[in-house]
């Protein structure tokens, strides 16, 4: 603790912050977890989209993202998961099961996992195939490149992108509403959060792309998470607001 | 028609003799049936307690009208499965496969009694002479056969017929192709059957129909009732050779082969046994008349040959039992109450195919369903983007570079810049792709210049495979010479791991990479959001501030300004302008002016297309609100 | 147990890192070890998922499926680059060069397509979204902004312009600091929800 700088402090000071209001969330939230959450009109779509797939026989694509080429992803590139796993849960015994697209390795192995089991937990194994979660480029571009013929292929239902999408993105987003299909899209980049307003997507903004599991109602923790983020936001809004009259009245420096 | 009609025990009224469920109320009529040549047994419900006398008495009194009038005829009991191949004995009816208590019963009886036996044995005998009869035997072979051949040209039918293409219109203008080919052959027939068959001209895909969950269009065509098409086109009516055609032969809309058509020809089939007319030989009882195409007589209509070819081009016309259709249309009580039945048979399937078309069918797909006709003015705007960018390229002459007050960020950047010393160490990190490599290498090109010219130190660094073969690309357009460019692997662990190694022998990082904090400045290359969080996330605090410049592309800067602002950044300049700004301030030359140029007219048509499209919103808008008043 | 172990294998990562991080020197070398570590899997990861999409493309070619040409070109340039880098070492400029051919047109391509597609989406966008409140706001902030980027305006050199001009290229700060704040929140609490093990998509 000696070597601890300033930084240090602030950042474990809001860490265990969080902590403390995840776990009062979790505690407070533990009976009705999804009561009172907002909706995300986004991800009731998304539900719906499903639903159509199902009906219709049709697949659901989903590309998660340009993950770390060589390296572990980050909480962010896991925003697209919840969202997979749900797909494939709902899809286990479809005419057409979800595809997911990785722009990662590690990314691609995880959105395998979420696959497999789903079909684990509906006892259909024999119905799995490694194909169902794939990586679909090792580059951002060539990422790209993969994901559009999937988004091209003649038997989708809807086309999802929720991850850390770049700007470019946009190719596939605008293949998306050429084929006239639903389009849920979401990313932590602000470019790219940019471009999808240009297109005809059911947008998530901001870090509402990160509130998959409560939205769609699958995750309690999510919920409790998205209920503490709501509660740090406010104190980080105060502590802004407190900061600058301080600053205004000279008493920071 | 000399068919007995059977009497609803619910309702009381009558019914056809093949029929299942009374037409009037829809009550089953299962348990009304008739022992073939035996017209006047009772039939007795299932499960009711008769007694032998009274079954002895009724024989003994076989003229004596009954309420319930069973069954006549051979045909196999409607609403049971009557499509078997053949009344064989090794596949005999499901009714027949349990003999009733009442038969059971009488049957124990004869054996132990003589005398009954006797009687029934004559009753039996008597009806085994009824289906002795050469006519009747020959009628049910005849009416079976013609069954098996049906299903068995459905099945190669289906096997054969290529599937049609999603959302291909099968039939123009909802004609079926084989009332298409009919109507042909026989358009007078087809004109007076038409206002009789008014209900029966219908595509011939309702069995495709059956299966919308593939096709994505809405059903422009209505799913019809292959119930009623196969019903109703009972091909085979012996009748009176004067007599009409009657419907031609829709059960080639069977030959989709699709499982509906299967089940709605067997499920028809029984019940419009009698809606056409009365068998052409008076021995054919009613229940006969759709049975047979009567194999030994010749048509007898002029029209029944071109029939005939049509049934056998489209595959359902049994070689050597002519078809002879009943021409009669739409006389008499019988007929009528065939229309009915057939009406109402395909109605229920109309519904039921409906209901499968409609099962699935959501909101809208698309947010806006995209209007055809969008790629002309796409490529037309495309061109027109390409055009000016070309022109500017080529024709449009080269300016003096302006002197304006330069950004903050890049003058601080410069500042940082300056204060390198000769011997000093600068750690160069490429990260960024192939596409954006151009843009980045006209602006970090000057302020390698600069530091290679001032004897700074140079080592190049990636996190990202492409980072190997780009930045000899970047060597090569500043004059530095070649060397080799580390790569760091792991991404954010691996950031966090250059950034751990104070000592230099981290097993996680490359050789030659030091402690970070020997480096006098970091100068990231970026052109991602998500790899210059990386570094200042991850690095960044392990990192004095005046340690991190990035020069980056410009749909950066917006996101790098916060970290400046927050002194986690010794500085940065995003995009060209920034670059010409920041190489002119470090008495480089500045990028060539063509890609600014270029990127200024890509700016200038940006805006132009955004101001267009909300004129032509308003323009719409303000269309849409004229028509709605039209007074206006 | 088979479920439970990844997820505390996580857990206990996750939380030694942090607790390395404030503790310092005393966990510095494990914690480098441990980084190692990370570094291994995910470049491990990185091989099982090409291999899973050569594999892919291998069983689209035998059993040829639609589009099975792609997955001819597919695998032919990845073998092509796999030996190429195998035989001549991925420090030879002449590799280097060839690869950098064959990926700086294909990567500019897409992003030149991107520009185009981005420009005629710019024409749709009130079509496609109509007038609220999000895409008048974002019309005039994508007006206002694409002209300060021209530097027209920077070149008249008129100081109250200038002045105005500095302050409209700082006003963005507030939203992409909300914005920053908001997905650095998230994220964090979706990396405390990995590191308890709450979050666990990959089946129950």
């Amino acid at each position: 603790m000696n070597g601890m700088i300033t930084l240090d402090l602030l950042a474990l000071a809001i860490v265990t912050l969080a902590l403390l209001s995840l776990a009062a969330a979790l505690l407070i939230s533990r009976k009705h977890p999804y009561r009172n959450l907002r909706k995300n009109e986004a991800f009731l779509d998304a539900e719906r989209m499903m639903h159509q797939a199902a009906e219709k026989g049709l697949r659901l694509t989903i590309g998660l993202g340009f993950g770390q080429t060589v390296g572990a992803p980050s909480p962010e590139n896991l925003a697209g998961l919840p969202i997979l796993r749900l797909m494939s849960a709902r899809s286990v015994f479809n005419d057409q099961p979800a595809q997911a697209l990785a722009g990662g390795g590690a990314l691609a192995c995880l959105a395998q996992q979420v696959v497999r089991g789903s079909y684990q937990n509906a006892f259909a194994m024999e119905l799995f195939k490694p194909d169902f979660g794939l990586l679909a480029g090792a580059t951002p571009y060539a990422c790209l490149a993969g994901l559009l013929p999937e988004v091209n292929y003649r038997a989708n239902a809807g086309v999802f992108l929720i991850g850390s999408h770049r700007p470019e993105t946009l190719l596939g987003a605008s293949l998306a509403e050429q084929k006239n299909l639903p389009l849920v899209a979401g990313s932590d980049d602000l470019s790219a959060q940019a471009v999808f307003l240009l297109s005809n997507a059911r947008l998530c903004l901001g870090e509402d792309v990160l509130h998959a599991g409560a939205a769609l109602e699958t995750d309690a923790s999510a919920a409790a998470a998205l209920r503490a983020q709501d509660w740090l936001r406010v104190l980080a809004a105060l502590g802004l607001l407190a900061g600058a009259v301080l600053k205004l009245l000279g008493l920071w420096p | 028609m000399n068919a007995e009609m059977i009497t609803c025990p619910h309702c009381g009224k009558e019914n056809l003799p093949q029929a299942t469920r009374c037409v009037h109320c829809g009550e089953d009529l299962d348990e009304v049936f008739k022992i073939e040549g035996v017209e006047n047994i009772p039939v007795l419900s299932e499960g009711s307690d008769v007694s032998v006398s009274e079954l002895l008495q009724a024989f003994r009194q076989p003229d004596k009208p009954t309420e319930d009038s069973p069954l006549t005829g051979g045909a196999p009991v409607p609403g049971s499965l009557p499509i078997e191949e053949d009344p064989q004995p090794d596949k005999p009816f499901k009714e027949e496969d349990q003999a009733p208590e009442w038969l059971t019963r009488i049957r124990k009886r004869a054996l132990q009694d003589e005398d009954a036996a006797g009687e029934l044995t004559r009753k039996m005998n008597s009806l085994d002479n009824a289906r002795s009869t050469s006519s009747q035997e020959r009628v049910d072979d005849e009416f079976a056969s013609w069954i098996a051949r049906i299903r068995e040209n459905t099945r190669r039918e289906s096997l054969l017929t290529p599937k049609l293409p999603t959302g291909a219109p099968e039939n123009e203008d909802g004609v079926p192709e084989w009332l298409r080919r009919v109507r042909e052959l026989q358009p007078d027939a087809l004109e007076e059957e038409q206002p009789v068959l008014g209900t029966s001209a219908e595509t011939s895909d309702g069995g495709t129909d059956a299966a919308p969950a593939l096709n994505s269009e809405p059903e422009s065509e209505p799913s019809e009732n292959l119930a009623t098409d196969t019903g109703s086109g009972e091909p085979t009516i012996p009748k009176a050779p004067e007599q009409p055609a009657s419907e031609p032969i829709q059960s080639a809309s069977a030959g989709q082969g699709e499982e509906l058509p299967a089940e709605s020809v067997s499920a028809v089939m029984p019940e419009s046994q009698g809606s056409e007319p009365e068998a052409e030989s008076g021995q054919i009882s009613p229940a006969d008349d759709a049975d047979t195409p009567a194999e030994d007589e010749p048509p007898e209509s002029g029209q029944s040959p071109k029939i005939e070819a049509v049934l056998q081009g489209i595959g359902l016309a049994a070689e050597d039992a002519p078809v002879e259709l009943d021409e009669r249309a739409g006389a008499g009580e019988e007929l009528s109450a065939d229309l009915l039945l057939l009406r109402r048979q395909k109605e229920s399937a109309q519904a039921l195919l409906n209901l499968i078309g409609e099962e699935g069918k959501g909101p809208p797909p698309a947010k806006t369903q995209r209007l055809g006709g969008r790629g002309w003015s796409r490529f037309i705007l495309g061109s027109f983007l390409v055009l000016v960018l070309a022109a500017v390229l080529f024709i449009a002459p080269e300016t003096k570079p302006r002197n304006w007050e330069n950004p903050a960020p890049a003058v601080a950047l410069k500042d940082r810049l300056r204060a390198l010393e000769k011997g000093d160490l600068v750690l160069v990190v490429q990260e960024y792709q192939a596409a954006t490599s151009a843009e980045l290498e006209q602006i970090a090109v000057p302020v390698l210049r600069d530091m290679q010219t001032r004897g700074v130190e140079l080592q190049f660094l990636t996190t990202h495979p492409n980072g190997l073969w780009l930045s000899g690309s970047l060597m090569d357009a500043a004059g530095i010479p070649a060397r080799e460019t580390m790569f760091l692997a792991g991404g954010k662990p691996g950031v966090l791991a250059a950034a751990l190694n104070t000592d230099g022998n981290s097993q996680s990082v490359p050789a030659g990479l030091k402690s970070l904090d020997s480096y006098a400045l970091i100068l990231l290359l970026e052109d991602s959001q998500a790899d210059i969080q990386n570094w200042i996330e991850q690095a960044g605090p392990w990192l004095s501030p005046t340690r991190l410049g990035i020069l980056a592309s410009s749909q950066n800067a917006a996101l790098l300004l916060p970290y400046y602002d927050a002194g986690q950044l010794a500085g940065f300049a995003a995009g060209l302008t920034e670059g010409r700004v920041l190489a002119q301030a470090l008495d480089q030359t500045p990028p060539a002016g063509a890609p600014s140029r270029a990127f200024q007219a890509g700016l200038l048509v940006m805006i132009a297309v955004l101001l267009l499209g909300i004129i032509s919103k308003a323009e719409a808008d303000s269309s849409a609100q004229h028509r709605k008043e039209p007074g206006v | 147990m088979k479920k439970t172990l990844p997820v505390l294998t996580a857990a206990a990562a996750a939380l030694f890192i942090l607790a390395a991080l404030v503790v310092g020197e005393p966990l510095a070398g494990w914690l480098e070890i441990v980084l190692n570590w990370a570094v291994i899997v995910a470049s491990a990861a990185l091989l099982v998922a090409i291999a899973t999409l050569i594999l892919t493309h291998t069983r689209n070619i035998i059993h040829g499926k639609r589009g099975f040409i792609y997955s001819l070109i597919l695998i032919g340039a990845f073998l092509a680059s796999l030996i190429g880098g195998l035989v001549y070492g991925a420090a030879d400029s002449a590799y280097l060069r060839w690869v950098a051919a064959v990926q700086l047109p294909l990567e500019t391509s897409l992003l030149g397509l991107a520009a185009l597609v981005m420009t005629a989406a710019a024409l749709q966008v009130f079509r496609n979204r109509g007038w609220s409140l999000l895409t008048i706001s974002f019309g005039a902030s994508a007006l206002i902004f694409l002209v300060i980027s021209l530097g027209l305006l920077q070149a008249l050199n008129i100081p109250l312009l200038t002045a105005i001009l500095n302050y409209l290229q700082r006003l963005p700060m507030i939203g992409i600091r909300g914005l920053l704040i908001g997905v650095g929140i998230g994220a964090l609490m979706m990396g405390l929800r990995v590191a308890l093990g709450l979050e666990r998509p990959w089946g129950e």
